[in-house]
C-alpha cells in the first residue's frame, strides 16, 4: 500500500516581497493620481500676441496751387517720397502741396513731421517752420486734414481738421479712419533778402509713424 | 441479495434524478428577487471660465480671436482653457483681459493662487510688464462695477495698471467659493519695445479643488 506524503511547502519570501514590495505600492500609486487627475482643476488662459505690421504710404498727391515759371511743375511721387524741384524761385512764389497718407499697416500709428534742410541735397539738418523762414525765407504751413471743407476746397480755413478715430491723433489700419490728408504751403517770402539770389537748397519734410 | 443491490442502486440514482428538477421547478416559481442598481459619477471640480473680456484700444474687436468665441462659450455655459490672440501687436501696445470664474458644482471648491508664465519669441525680445488683480466673492449681480459695467470705452478710467479697479481692493488668494458664487480676475499686460516681428504669449493658470 502506497502513502502519499503531503509535504508543506517552504514559503515563499520573494514572492510576498514581490506582492508587498512592488504590487501594492503601484496599486496605491495608482488610486492617488486617478485621486489627484479628478479631484483637482486647471483653469487656464492663453494669450497671445503677434507683432503687427507698421506701415503708411503716399497714396495720392497733386499740387492745388502752384505760381511758378516750370511749366509743368516737376513734381514726382511713389509710395514712400514726393520731389518736386523747381528753379525758378522769386519772390512771391507759391505752392500748395496736397498728399494722401494712408496707413497700409495693421497697427494704429502716430504721425508726426520732421522738417530738414541741406545745402548738397545728401547732408540734411533738422529744423522747424521758423528756420526755413530764417534761412530761406520760406513761410511753411501744413495741417492734417480728414477732408475738404464743405465747398470741396483745400487750403480754406473750413476743412475738417484730422483728429484721428477717437480724437487720440492716431491713423488706423482699416477704412474709414486709415486715411489723412496732408496740406503743405510753402510762399517763399524773399523780397528784401537778395543775398538768396542764385541759390540752391533743399527741403525734406518727413512724416514719421510711430505706435508710441 | 442482488436484486436488493438493484434495489439500493435505482433509488439512489433516481431519487436525487426526480428532486433536482423538483428543486429548480420549485425555485423558479417560488423565488423572488429584488435588485439595487447603484449608478455612480465621480465628481470633479466645476470652477470654470464662464465669460471674458478682452480690452484694448489697439486693436478691434474683430481682429481678436478668441476660442471658444463669445457665442461658444455663452453655449456652453463654461470652459476650462480659454485662448486668446492676435497678430496686431505693437510697441507699446497694451490690454485688460477679464475672465469671471463660477463655481458651477455643488460643493465649495478652493481657488489657489494664479501661474503666471510667458514665453517669447524671439526669447527676451520683448520688454513688458503685466499684473493681476482678483476680485469677489460674487453671490449675485453684485459683481456689476468689477466687471459688468467695465467696457472698451471706459476702461482707461476705471482700470489702473497699478492698482487694478480703481477704489476697489483685490482679495488674496487662495480662497473657499460657494456653489453659484464667482470671481472676477484682471490680468494687464503692456509691450514696451520689441523687433520688428515678435510673439509674447502670457499662460494665466488657475488650480481649483474641492474645499
Amino acid at each position: 500500500m502506497s502513502r502519499t506524503r503531503y509535504r508543506r511547502r517552504p514559503t515563499n519570501n520573494r514572492g510576498r516581497l514581490l506582492l508587498y514590495g512592488i504590487l501594492v505600492p503601484t496599486i496605491l500609486i495608482s488610486l492617488s493620481s486617478f485621486g489627484y487627475a479628478v479631484y483637482l482643476g486647471k483653469l487656464t488662459t492663453i494669450a497671445t500676441f503677434t507683432s503687427g505690421t507698421e506701415d503708411i504710404s503716399i497714396t495720392n498727391c497733386a499740387i492745388i496751387y502752384y505760381n511758378g515759371f516750370t511749366i509743368p511743375p516737376n513734381l514726382v511721387w511713389t509710395a514712400t517720397q514726393i520731389t518736386f524741384e523747381d528753379d525758378l524761385l522769386y519772390p512771391g512764389w507759391e505752392l500748395k502741396l496736397l498728399a494722401e497718407i494712408t496707413n497700409t499697416g495693421t497697427v494704429p500709428v502716430m504721425l508726426s513731421t520732421q522738417i530738414y534742410y541741406s545745402w548738397d541735397g545728401t547732408t540734411w539738418t533738422l529744423t522747424d517752420a521758423n528756420g526755413l523762414l530764417t534761412q530761406f525765407r520760406i513761410k511753411y504751413t501744413n495741417g492734417f486734414y480728414e477732408g475738404p471743407g464743405p465747398d470741396g476746397k483745400w487750403f480754406t480755413d473750413n476743412e475738417i481738421l484730422w483728429t484721428g478715430r477717437e480724437g487720440d491723433y492716431r491713423l488706423w489700419p482699416d477704412p474709414p479712419y486709415n486715411k489723412v490728408y496732408k496740406e503743405e504751403h510753402f510762399f517763399f517770402d524773399a523780397q528784401d533778402f537778395p543775398e538768396l539770389q542764385d541759390k540752391t537748397f533743399y527741403i525734406m519734410v518727413e512724416i514719421s509713424a510711430t505706435t508710441t | 441479495m442482488e436484486h436488493i443491490i438493484k434495489a439500493k442502486i435505482i433509488t439512489a440514482i433516481l431519487i436525487p434524478m426526480l428532486l433536482i428538477p423538483l428543486a429548480a421547478f420549485g425555485y423558479a416559481h417560488w423565488t423572488d428577487s429584488v435588485s439595487k442598481r447603484y449608478k455612480l459619477h465621480v465628481l470633479c471640480t466645476q470652477t470654470k471660465i464662464k465669460t471674458n473680456k478682452v480690452l484694448t484700444d489697439w486693436v478691434d474687436d474683430k481682429y481678436i480671436i478668441k476660442i471658444p468665441s463669445d457665442d461658444e462659450l455663452e453655449e456652453m455655459g463654461g470652459t476650462y482653457t480659454l485662448k486668446i490672440s492676435t497678430n496686431r501687436a505693437c510697441p507699446n501696445f497694451d490690454v485688460w483681459i477679464g475672465i469671471m470664474l463660477h463655481n458651477q458644482g455643488a460643493l465649495p471648491e478652493r481657488v489657489y493662487e494664479l501661474i503666471s508664465t510667458v514665453t517669447q519669441d524671439p526669447p527676451n525680445s520683448v520688454t513688458l510688464t503685466y499684473a493681476t488683480y482678483t476680485y469677489g466673492i460674487f453671490t449675485d449681480g453684485d459683481f456689476t462695477n468689477f466687471y459688468a459695467q467695465i467696457n472698451r470705452k471706459n476702461f482707461r478710467t476705471i482700470l489702473d495698471p497699478g492698482q487694478g479697479i480703481v477704489g476697489e481692493t483685490p482679495i488674496t488668494l487662495p480662497i473657499v467659493i460657494d456653489p453659484c458664487n464667482k470671481l472676477v480676475m484682471w490680468t494687464y499686460l503692456k509691450l514696451f519695445d520689441g523687433p520688428k516681428k515678435f510673439t509674447v504669449q502670457i499662460e494665466i493658470s488657475v488650480h481649483t479643488e474641492f474645499a
